[in-house]
């Protein structure tokens, strides 16, 4: 998108408002980003949006009501005068909170207030622009057409925009038609804002005009008209069907749009779907812990020896894997990227199966080994790890061992089944009830390098480690618990968290603990910064010439994520089914090789 | 209501007045004529007022129950003499609390509500909208039921047959046929002069009780028709 980002003419720059230059400088050819605007009405919404990234806000009844518990449509009900209601909630909880430039949302409904009141208004409070919003576009039929009839409608909106603009604000024109947007284009606004309509999507959906496609498809054509005429003008989109950052990226890649301005989709709905899964998590805490406390315990006591931190649906899914296993003398495969602890789970199965036999690991592949003598013994007196009683043998790098001693340790899997625990092995001459744990590190292509009989062996004991960018979600907890280690009781600020969760992590946890270790130690504040966690990521990549092998396949994959997203028309849950992944990992490896953007 | 009712202007019901303030006819007039009570009415320019009270540049509600709680707190109980009020409600208001609202309008002595300003008058793809939102006709009718429950009379008002024969299957008797905002083209109001007349007609062998006619002050002879054809006349006092 950034090579398809109109080039802005510096020509008007002197005229411009310095917060709209710095907005027209974050689309300027070079910076991908879309630009993206927070439509809200409280203050706590306000600072969550500018700590996720939020270019500038628009102050907007509609957000009020949205967090009192209304839908965005009160915003055009008689419930008070919309103009005083935004401006008292927007001085004490948004105006000079922020760092960002805050628009209001401007009523010209009120004929007892003229356009150049309003205007006069707004600059004296200190906002840096203006909207048109609530807006006669909202209106149709009969009623909008008495509504221009009156004076009060869309022309008296597009005047005060035009006021706006030479009292120096910056001015963003929604619009929902193309006589609307053609007015906007002739008032000369900074910013045009194509609306699909109230928001689908959450408890409170609206009924849709459009979807996602056509909205795409219209955003595509009324932007070429605005640029043929305006090409200064930045264009966004807002409303309707667009209800997840996909949508978004749909239809602001097809529209050559600037940005997105979110109201529901930044407030109501993660509101109502956080709180409502926040409260059910709380409630079924008490609950579960009733009745699973002593399964609770074990998970707490697994993780805990396992070494494993995190939160994520798949942690859990480890640990009660693991947990489950940890009893039996199942033989067990763990499979991973490098770097995701998992050795150390390996290890902690000794001690959760409270075996009385020795931990012994071997590391396949290391110069100087003899693995096939090490489990099986040499011939001579020497016994080998196998024939050890009531041993756990944990073996590394497990796809380097040669084929026949995969055979081999298929085969002494084999016959161990086929014996009851109480019977003495005779296999190598002496009993055991030795435990085996494989470590395999999973390539590219999800295979683990174990000859197929041996796969099959240890089918009922696979333990897969997910790497670390399939579950951003751990991430806060591993950079808190790296902290916690460290011991200088510093914290992590929220646009910190942000870029730690928007970085892919090839490295995985030690590339994590190095980024933590590293801003820590970069901080001079108690608060670890995006600054300090920047500039910790960027000398990691820089430094690791490991990355350029994982870099060369990213482009590899990359293209090939993007000829079936092209494939399927960029919808994601055909994507996803074509390739035959998930869609979260589909948004994942999209978010990795930066086709998100 | 007999169709002969409105045929002679002796029998036609009295105006029933759309007033900002409380002001009752003197004491001694027999059963003096019920108004409606909206008290945030003068805050709006005459010209405009049909449109602009369903738009937010003012709390409908709130002016209502500010006027209510004052006038509660300063004077005494109404004589019984004043003319019956009915208040003045923003239905779909969404921050209606039906208990609040029932105790502070029995406590100023009122006992019958309508619907007015009616979301009925947005219409086309806005008007779904605020029916999807839950914030349209359908929940300003069931407003107008619970009140119909708490022992309220309702008077309400529709803009269409349809809207009418919605608020007549709710048990509501009074009705008050609203032509919408009226229009600077004379052309536009003759069309809604002849949709009420139609509406009256239709609704005339099917509500029980009387059928009036909201008359804004900008319509003219376009809607001597519906006059005629209704059973009384509302309009601002």
């Amino acid at each position: 998108m950034a090579e398809n980002a109109t080039p802005r003419t510096g020509a008007t720059a002197q005229a411009q408002p310095a917060a709209l230059q710095e907005l027209l400088r974050k689309r300027s050819p070079g910076n991908a980003s879309l630009l993206v605007g927070g439509a809200i009405g409280v203050g706590m919404t306000a600072e969550a949006a500018v700590r996720g990234g939020a270019d500038f806000l628009l102050a907007l009844n509609a957000g009020r009501f949205r967090v009192m518990g209304a839908a965005s449509l009160a915003a055009l009900l008689p419930l008070n005068n919309s103009n005083q209601f935004t401006d008292t909630f927007a001085r004490r909880e948004i105006l000079d909170r922020v760092d960002v430039p805050v628009l209001f949302g401007a009523c010209c409904f009120d004929p007892a207030t003229s356009p150049e009141q309003i205007v006069a208004q707004v600059c004296e409070t200190g906002y840096q622009g203006i909207t048109n919003f609530p807006s006669a576009i909202h209106f149709d039929g009969q009623f909008r057409h008495r509504l221009e009839e009156a004076g009060l409608g869309f022309a008296r909106e597009a005047r005060m925009l035009a006021l706006a603009r030479e009292a120096g604000l910056m001015t963003f024109g929604y619009a929902k038609t193309r006589a609307e947007i053609a007015q906007l284009i002739a008032t000369k606004v900074d910013m045009i804002c194509l609306n699909f309509g109230w928001n689908a999507g959450g408890v409170q959906a609206v009924a849709q005009s459009f979807t996602i496609a056509e909205a795409a498809d219209r955003a595509r054509r009324i932007f070429v008209q605005v640029r043929s005429k305006a090409p200064d003008m930045l264009c966004f989109v807002e409303g309707g069907p667009i209800i997840s950052p996909d949508d978004m990226f749909r239809v602001c890649d097809e529209a050559r749009a600037d940005g997105y301005v979110g109201g529901s989709t930044l407030d109501r709905m993660p509101l109502e779907m956080s709180v409502t899964e926040r409260t059910s998590a709380f409630k079924a805490f008490g609950l579960l812990k009733q009745a699973n406390t002593v399964q609770s315990r074990e998970l707490a006591r697994t993780a805990r020896i396992g070494g494993v931190v995190g939160q994520s649906e798949f942690v859990i899914a480890v640990l009660e894997q693991i947990t489950r296993l940890a009893p039996s003398r199942i033989p067990v495969l763990i499979c991973g990227e490098a770097g995701l602890g998992r050795t150390t789970l390996a290890r902690a199965l000794h001690p959760l199966s409270r075996r009385e036999g020795p931990l012994l690991t071997l590391r396949a592949g290391s110069p100087g080994t003899h693995p096939e003598a090490t489990l099986f013994g040499d011939g001579t007196r020497r016994q080998g790890y196998l024939a050890r009683p009531g041993s756990t043998v944990v073996i590394e790098n497990a796809e380097t061992l040669p084929p026949e001693l995969q055979r081999r340790l298929a085969d002494w899997l084999e016959e161990d089944a086929q014996m009851s625990d109480d019977t003495p092995r005779s296999a190598t001459g002496a009993a055991t009830n030795a435990r085996l744990i494989l470590i395999c590190t999973t390539g590219m292509d999800a295979t683990n390098g174990l000859i197929p009989a041996l796969t099959r062996r240890m089918q009922a004991g696979r333990v897969e480690i997910p790497p670390l960018r399939e579950r951003p979600e751990d991430v806060p907890a591993l950079a808190r618990h790296r902290l916690a280690i460290l011991g200088h009781g510093q914290q992590i600020s929220a646009d910190g968290y942000r870029l730690l969760l928007a970085y892919p992590w090839p490295g995985n946890i030690p590339e994590l603990r190095a980024v933590i270790d590293r801003a820590a130690l970069d901080a001079e504040h108690m608060t670890i910064g995006s600054a300090q966690i920047s500039a910790a990521i960027g000398q990691r990549s820089a430094a690791e010439p490991d990355m350029s092998e994982s870099t060369r396949q990213s482009v590899t994959e990359r293209d090939w994520l993007l000829d079936a997203l092209r494939k399927n028309r960029f919808r994601r849950g055909d994507t996803a089914a074509y390739l035959g992944i998930s869609r979260k990992t589909l948004y994942n490896k999209m978010h990795r090789f930066g086709l998100l953007e | 209501m007999s169709n002969a009712l409105h045929e002679n202007a002796q029998d036609r019901l009295p105006d029933l007045l759309i007033l900002a303030g409380r002001a009752g006819p003197a004491c001694g007039d027999d059963s003096p004529p019920p108004q409606i009570f909206a008290p945030w009415l003068d805050r709006l320019p005459a010209a405009q007022r049909d449109l602009v009270s369903i738009l937010p540049v003012l709390d409908i509600n709130g002016a209502l129950f500010d006027a209510l709680g004052s006038a509660s707190e300063t004077t005494a109980p109404r004589e019984t003499c004043a003319a019956p009020q009915i208040a003045a409600l923003l239905c779909v208001d969404p921050f209606l609390r039906l208990r609040d609202a029932t105790r502070l309008l029995k406590s100023a002595g009122i006992s019958a509500v309508t619907n007015f300003p009616t979301v009925q008058l947005v219409d086309g793809t806005a008007a779904r909208g605020f029916e999807s939102a839950g914030l349209g006709v359908e929940r300003e009718a069931e407003i107008l039921r619970q009140f119909m429950l708490e022992g309220f009379s309702v008077t309400g008002f529709a803009t269409s047959t349809e809207n009418a024969q919605r608020l007549l299957a709710l048990g509501i008797r009074d009705l008050v046929i609203h032509p919408g905002p009226p229009s600077s083209d004379w052309r536009n109001r003759a069309t809604a002069g002849q949709k009420a007349v139609a509406a009256l007609s239709t609704l005339r062998s099917r509500a029980p009780g009387p059928l009036r006619l909201f008359c804004p002050e900008a319509y003219g002879h376009e809607f001597d028709a519906a006059r005629a054809a209704a059973d009384g006349l509302v309009r601002y006092g």
